[in-house]
């Protein structure tokens, strides 16, 4: 059925704890379409969620984890749309036109349509690793709610991790590249089986999350996952500057570091573990932070 | 009813399915036009999406659409986007509950031959399901590993069963008390030590298989019907997967007689390593030379192809 744009082809009604909800799957816009999940309780949702993916090996890792926040953010009275960006996962399109830029539009989208079609006033925005500084550019907009998950607060810095990475996977199996070289003379270069093309490297030169959130920030909050339960340097001068500025950050520290870049090798039961912990602590922070007027 | 796609590009459908009591989640490539009535469901390689690395997943369901190939990907119960709880991944127990829910879905839709096209713990989910699923064509097995562990402990006990006495007494004083203490790596280190003294027990007992690996007895038991039946099957292995030096290995021993009488079997092998598709050289690779395969499968058993 051709609805507002929103091509849904198979949907189902699940139970939630104690709640129902329906999970309704499909296609959503023009060109190449996106492939949207949309979660939505059985009353009248009190807000919405949109809930940016990872790109690459993380897009894999925190794919399951995506799926249980929106099913529980559901339960809880939240309409929930997860999505994948155009050229990624499930989507129409190809991965070498992602970019910063076709990230954001890609988020506004599906922010756009849920509040307009589904009937919600406010739409928290929540992104992990390089999707918080998209789910930033959303969110500054309207200075609605926040979640970002091991986010990366430096476009530049990640690539460098990335790369870093790549360099020392292939000296771990023998092999001799330069990646960041391949990437800027070839356009694209190959990190442990993932495409990576300049334009998408290009696109996030320069972006850092503060800057993004702008100034009269929304609310934050930020999950940090790792062995120790002090904040790292990046983040702690992330909330610096954000608590200089006024806004609120809160800071979850979940217990056990994400192995971003080996998806698949972690033990499952430390996996569920992070995902419980993660899940309940951004529903419940979420619940707060959605404003009093808003129908419960 | 599954229909033809409209225009040019392959039609996606996603869909919910029962299998079991669960809900899992698939999504359908539609080709425009369709060549096949045989719908190819290709099976994840354990705890991960069915997009996989890279989108091996989408892009090998969008590569057999131009062939006129119509496709299923779906996520296991526990994964992804569908329902339930898997709390690990055995090659013993595979999931062909999944799988056969799959089948009996596309039954109702009309559908009636398939193509099997599975990845490592896909693989021998495959293999282990095909003695319950009638019309196969063919079926693609990447990286199958011959014995049986759980996902995770494929190195632990693959040192274990190589390995000589003195060698495990080094390796479990070195270990130290970090072992003992984290519950993941002390369950690890148990199967490794339960695996090397099964080994040890049985090199004792049967010197003339030292050079053999413990070949599962569902593999080959499932190997004997995929070549009893005659199932077009094509194994594909990198040159530096583990798991082809151990097929190699069992294939001179426990494999052999099995696959002298099934011609029906292919074996094929790509430069590097096909086990989690690590490179996208070697993804390319294993989609050209799984849909080059496909398009070769004699029309006598698959008219509609190529």
């Amino acid at each position: 059925m051709l609805t507002d744009g929103f091509v849904e082809r198979a949907h189902r009604v699940m139970s939630e704890g104690t709640a129902t909800l329906r999970v309704d799957v499909g296609h959503l816009g023009a060109g190449a379409p996106m492939f949207v999940a949309l979660y939505t309780p059985a009353a009248a949702p009190i807000a919405g969620m949109v809930i940016c993916p990872p790109l690459q090996s993380e897009f894999l890792v925190n794919y399951r984890r995506e799926v249980l926040l929106a099913r529980m953010l559901a339960a809880r009275g939240f309409a929930v749309a997860r999505f994948h960006y155009r050229g990624t996962g499930h989507s129409y399109g190809e991965d070498r036109d992602v970019t910063f830029g076709s990230m954001r539009r890609d988020a506004m989208e599906v922010a756009s349509w849920l509040r307009v079609h589904r009937g919600v006033d406010v739409v928290a925005m929540l992104g992990t690793r390089l999707s918080a500084l998209t789910a930033a550019a959303v969110a500054s907009d309207r200075a609605e709610p926040i979640v970002v998950w091991e986010p990366i607060v430096e476009g530049d810095e990640y690539f460098r991790e990335v790369f870093r990475f790549a360099r020392m996977s292939d000296l771990a199996r023998g092999a001799d590249r330069a990646p960041i070289d391949e990437v800027n003379v070839a356009g694209s270069t190959d990190v442990v089986g993932f495409r990576i093309d300049r334009a998408l490297v290009d696109s996030f030169r320069g972006r850092h999350l503060a800057a993004l959130l702008g100034d009269g920030s929304p609310p934050v909050l930020l999950v940090q996952m790792d062995l120790t339960q002090r904040l790292r340097q990046e983040f702690a001068a992330f909330v610096d500057v954000q608590t200089r500025r006024g806004s609120e950050v809160d800071v979850l520290s979940v217990k056990g570091k994400e192995a971003w870049w080996f998806p698949g090798t972690q033990s499952r039961g430390s996996a569920q573990a992070r995902n419980r912990v993660t899940v309940e602590a951004t529903c419940d922070w979420l619940f707060r932070h959605v404003p009093a007027e808003a129908p419960r | 009813m599954i229909v033809d796609g409209a225009d040019s590009r392959p039609e996606e459908i996603p869909v919910f399915l029962d299998a079991a009591g669960e809900s899992l989640f698939g999504i359908v490539t539609i080709p425009a036009p369709r060549r096949s009535d045989a719908l190819s469901i290709v099976l994840p390689a354990g705890a991960t999406v069915s997009i996989d690395r890279n989108r091996v997943g989408v892009r090998l369901c969008r590569r057999l659409a131009d062939l006129g190939v119509p496709s299923i990907r779906f996520d296991y119960h526990g994964v992804g986007e569908s329902d339930g709880d898997a709390q690990r991944f055995r090659l013993d127990e595979p999931f062909d509950a999944d799988l056969l829910g799959v089948v009996a879905w596309a039954r109702s839709e009309g559908i009636e031959r398939f193509v099997l096209i599975g990845s490592c713990f896909g693989a021998r989910t495959a293999m282990a399901s095909a003695d319950r699923i009638s019309g196969i064509e063919a079926i693609v097995l990447l990286a199958a590993p011959v014995r049986d562990y759980e996902m995770g402990d494929r190195v632990a006990t693959s040192l274990a069963a190589g390995s000589d006495l003195s060698l495990h007494a080094h390796r479990a004083l070195g270990r130290g008390a970090g072992v003992l203490r984290d519950p993941v790596k002390r369950r690890v280190y148990a199967r490794y030590v339960r695996t090397a003294l099964l080994g040890l027990t049985r090199r004792a007992a049967h010197p003339d298989r030292r050079r053999h690996p413990d070949v599962s007895p569902h593999f080959l038991a499932s190997l004997a019907e995929l070549g009893r039946r005659s199932i077009p099957t094509l194994f594909v292995y990198g040159t530096e997967d583990a798991l082809w030096h151990e097929f190699l290995d069992a294939r001179s021993g426990p494999l052999a007689s099995t696959l002298a009488d099934a011609p029906s079997i292919e074996i094929a092998t790509l430069e590097g390593s096909v086990h989690g598709f690590k490179t996208i050289g070697i993804q390319d690779a294993a989609i050209d030379l799984i849909a080059d395969w496909l398009g070769r499968i004699p029309t006598d058993v698959t008219p509609s192809f190529g």
